[in-house]
């Protein structure tokens, strides 16, 4: 904020913005705007106008009935009672059915991978002795002898 | 000190711990408020009581992500409900209008005269038809009386474009109060 003295238009844009209480004004120019409508009376006038509207944006304020505050109050607090209940039995079912569904889980996928296996099919008389030479490991557990 | 002299923030620490007596003190004290607000901005009601519900439940789950260093409780909770009431207005939009739809109601209060009445009808009227940014500014501004550091920090902006989007509402409603009253006065 510049030290000049504020101008009427100044101030009339501020009241237009703010109404007419200058303590409610942005903190930096309320020193002047205080100075400003103690000495000019169209400053003054402008603050009786803004002041009117105040009065009237103020008369629409809704009217909250305590019994309707109580009644909200206690529609949160059911509501968060039935988020925690429903948060502890999801919690307990979690505690029980962890170790059994894993357990189960890896018993379909340990069957499922055994199933999955390829059997290699006997060899012939033939191939027999060729794969003897190859590769040693052709006397493998896995193939039915 | 007993839970229900603590201060918010005290108390949100409670909560980030898991402590929901805690949470339920802290919506005694700030539900109506809260309702007032996302009402102010959806203006449905059913809608502002859905929005007051999601935004105790979020401060519930995301208690340890208040940062007291950052601003006061409020503030936060500003932030979150003008957050939920305009995304919930964007939603609707792409719905199609629900012929129940719950509007608030802009009747008469008891103590209003008729002049006083009508030109808050007039009033409801044109924040109904602002851009839902500019009503939310001016809920959070003059309906909760946020600095206007704090209002601007709900809506993710600077001071000064916080400045902007207030006028643009001020003007708007202004000149429809204006227009209502010229109404009035014709014979």
């Amino acid at each position: 904020m510049t030290d000049a003295p504020m101008t009427v238009e100044e101030f009339g844009a501020l009241a237009a913005a703010w109404g007419a209480d200058i303590t409610r004004w942005p903190a930096g120019v309320q020193e002047c705007a205080e100075a400003l409508a103690a000495v000019s009376p169209s400053a003054a006038a402008l603050l009786v106008d803004a002041g009117r509207l105040d009065r009237a944006i103020a008369s629409a304020r809704p009217v909250v009935a305590p019994a309707r505050s109580d009644a909200l109050v206690g529609r949160v607090a059911t509501a968060l009672a039935a988020e925690t209940a429903e948060r502890t039995v999801r919690s307990r079912w979690r505690t029980w059915l962890m170790p059994v569904t894993s357990l189960a889980s890896a018993a379909v996928i340990g069957l499922g991978l055994g199933l999955a296996q390829p059997v290699t099919p006997p060899m012939t008389g033939a191939e027999y002795p060729t794969a003897l030479l190859i590769d040693g490991a052709a006397v493998s557990p896995w193939v039915s002898q | 000190m007993g839970v229900q002299e603590e201060s918010d923030e005290d108390l949100m620490e409670r909560i980030a711990g898991g402590d929901s007596r805690a949470l339920r003190v802290l919506m005694q004290r700030h539900m109506p408020r809260t309702v007032r607000m996302a009402e102010g901005i959806t203006r449905n009601r059913a809608d502002a009581d859905d929005v007051a519900q999601d935004a105790f439940l979020r401060v519930w789950r995301q208690a340890a992500s208040f940062d007291v260093t950052r601003g006061r409780f409020s503030g936060w909770l500003g932030q979150i409900v003008a957050n939920l009431s305009i995304d919930r207005l964007r939603m609707r939009r792409t719905e199609p209008l629900d012929p129940d739809l719950d509007i608030a109601d802009p009747a008469p209060r008891a103590d209003d005269d008729l002049a006083a009445a009508e030109e808050r009808a007039a009033v409801d009227a044109a924040l109904a038809e602002l851009p839902e940014r500019q009503r939310a500014a001016l809920v959070l501004f003059h309906f909760e009386e946020f600095s206007g550091r704090e209002a601007a920090a709900a809506l993710n902006l600077g001071e000064k474009a916080f400045g902007s989007l207030l006028t643009r509402a001020r003007i708007a409603i202004r000149e429809r109060v204006a227009a209502n009253a010229a109404t009035r006065r014709r014979p």
